[in-house]
């Protein structure tokens, strides 16, 4: 064996060049294929660890707070009998622009914001946050890139405007992504959601959500989560119908529903088809890093015809040769992978 | 119509060549280099060839020592009694055959620039020893032999002289302890000193019991052998045995100059004859 790696070393020496190219050439596309790969093998584990981690709901429904809707909603989950235990938590719904005051625009979004105090039995923060004070505020990981810890964020509601310091992120993996679904999931003070709702009554509003935990055994049959928010929603449009007409001018129809497969899949969907074009675009790094070093060999095969002579005078047979010019490319692409792949792992 | 000038009693025959012929093809045209050949080679003999240009001297030596094939007839080995014909062996088997039982010194040393000395006569030398630490002993051994001393042995062949690099090789062809070492021109390309530097390693290897077999075309080196083969048109039309190498026939100091005159004298009477 040792004689391969004799010759091979000796090859590596004389296509110095070719082999530096072929060498970053993989490590490129071993770094790209190695965390494409993570991702998308280990996204959905990742999701339901947190999932776990919270202590998920599979059924969440954001409504208003109608007394009458909130006793449609019990009725209607306590009716499934998929859904093994409900929970329900007071949200505040808000419109308004936001900002990091780095800044110098401010951008209109959504935000759901449950106050941090409360913790509930399910979807909870997975941390204790009682030494949060009335001017912090948890934001959605993936707003890590705009907000760092200590940052302040701006809330405007017309001409007011509310200051936050970022005290940390929340891992909520129904909101994972902002490609997922159009809201923030924050957490504040309950006395600044009060005062929030109070204040700026057009564009924030307190709202209640309603989770279900289903039955772990029909999940484990088959059951869909889909399935389940359809028939609560369809129980709870029959069980409000009356109150329509009592109620005109409410609109009972105001709320969100989500399940945690539509929204575990949906997180993944776009990161997964971003991931699938880099993974093609590091195959074909790779394809080229072989056409690459296949010609590089052949010139060197040719350029070297006399030295491939005296050693198959020695003794040593073109498949000996072969074998030795198969070791160099292995032994340059293994480290080059493991390179890149070290570094998938370190940055 | 082969001539023998003088025969004397022959050692083992370690390589029999028998009815060889090799033609080589070129479209339509057929070029006979060697035609029915037949010849033995002996154990412990310094062989030489010789010839004019064209006459099949280095085709003879590449077919027998195993890097061609011959077109027609057969070449025998014997090794300790046992016959092996490698005429009729495919490529590995020749390779292997070769790894075993033969070595190499070309013109030109081909040696490969980016291995030290010492790497370039090790590479060969790991096909057949796997003790690596032993093998590298025995090519600084040799190395320091022919006088390439341990420093220049770790040096790269564009930092040695052309009739280091040589001996170079010389030491690469021995490193398998071959049974016939085959030398094609190996001072072609060398100085009178170097040449004479390299003759002199051959000519030790063979008192210590190396079969060789050399193509030249100067008397200087052909002086070398015991046993001179003349060959012309691809058939070997004369052959002389002139007895071991007497050493210089123009060194006064030499003890055996009587000798090594004779031998010069009758080597050049050889070659008149053959019209050299």
């Amino acid at each position: 064996m040792y004689k391969y790696f004799f010759i091979a070393w000796n090859n590596i020496k004389k296509q110095k060049g070719d082999m530096i190219t072929f060498l970053l050439f993989t490590m490129l596309a071993s770094f790209l294929i190695f965390h494409c790969a993570s991702a998308l093998l280990g996204m959905g584990k990742v999701m339901d660890s947190r999932f776990k981690d919270v202590n998920g709901a599979e059924v969440q429904i954001f409504g208003d707070d109608y007394e009458e809707e909130i006793a449609a909603w019990e009725a209607a989950f306590a009716e499934s009998k998929d859904i093994t235990d409900t929970e329900k938590t007071p949200f505040l719904r808000l419109y308004c622009s936001y900002r990091n005051t780095k800044d110098t625009e401010f951008e209109e979004y959504e935000f759901y914001v449950e106050p941090f105090t409360v913790n509930p039995k399910y979807m909870n923060l997975g941390f204790d946050a009682k030494d949060l004070g009335e001017n912090d505020i948890l934001v959605p990981m993936f707003l890590k890139s705009r907000f760092a810890v200590d940052d302040t964020m701006e809330l405007k509601f017309n001409d007011t405007v509310y200051s936050f310091r970022v005290a940390g992120y929340t891992e909520d993996p129904y909101f994972s992504s902002s490609i997922n679904i159009t809201i923030y999931y924050c957490y504040m003070a309950p006395s600044v959601i009060d005062t929030i709702a109070a204040n700026h009554p057009g564009l924030a509003g307190m709202g209640m959500v309603f989770r279900g935990k289903v039955s772990a055994n029909a999940l484990e049959n088959g059951l869909k989560t889909a399935n389940v928010e359809k028939a609560v929603t369809t129980a709870y449009h029959r069980l409000i119908a009356p109150y329509e007409e009592e109620h005109p001018e409410r609109n009972y129809n105001n709320f969100t529903a989500v399940n945690w497969q539509m929204m575990r899949g949906g997180a993944q969907f776009l990161p997964q088809v971003v991931m699938a074009v880099v993974l093609l675009f590091a195959v074909i790094i790779l394809v080229v890093a072989f056409v690459i070093i296949a010609y590089g060999v052949r010139d060197f095969i040719i350029r070297n015809m006399k030295n491939t002579g005296i050693l198959e005078a020695a003794g040593y047979t073109t498949s000996t040769l072969r074998a030795a010019l198969c070791v160099q490319i292995v032994a340059v692409a293994f480290f080059g992978s493991k390179l890149g792949i070290y570094a998938g792992l370190t940055l | 119509m082969k001539e023998v000038i003088e025969v004397t009693t022959r050692k083992e025959a370690v390589v029999t060549a028998k009815d060889l012929s090799k033609t080589f093809s070129n479209e339509s045209v057929q070029q006979h280099v060697l035609k029915n050949l037949n010849l033995d080679v002996y154990k412990g003999d310094f062989t030489v060839i010789m010839g004019n240009s064209g006459s099949g001297k280095s085709t003879l030596l590449y077919t027998l020592s195993g890097m061609d094939r011959p077109t027609l007839g057969t070449v025998t080995y014997r090794f300790d009694g046992k016959d092996e014909e490698i005429s009729k062996y495919g490529n590995d088997a020749l390779a292997k055959f070769r790894r075993d039982h033969a070595g190499f010194v070309f013109q030109q040393n081909y040696l490969n620039d980016s291995m030290s000395a010492l790497d370039n006569v090790m590479v060969c030398g790991l096909l057949k020893n796997k003790d690596r630490k032993a093998l590298a002993e025995r090519a600084k051994k040799l190395l320091s032999s022919v006088e390439i001393e341990e420093r220049d042995q770790r040096k790269f062949p564009a930092q040695l002289s052309g009739g280091q690099q040589q001996r170079v090789a010389v030491v690469r062809g021995v490193i398998n302890r071959p049974e016939i070492l085959y030398a094609d021109e190996p001072t072609g390309a060398l100085n009178s000193q170097n040449t004479e530097n390299v003759l002199n390693i051959l000519t030790d290897l063979n008192n210590n019991g190396q079969s060789i077999v050399m193509v030249t075309h100067t008397i200087k080196a052909a002086e070398r052998g015991n046993r001179i083969l003349y060959l012309a048109d691809g058939v070997i039309t004369a052959e002389i045995d002139l007895g071991a190498y007497a050493g210089d026939y123009r060194d006064e100091n030499n003890p055996n100059l009587a000798l090594a005159k004779e031998r010069h004298a009758k080597l050049k009477a050889f070659l008149q004859e053959m019209g050299w």
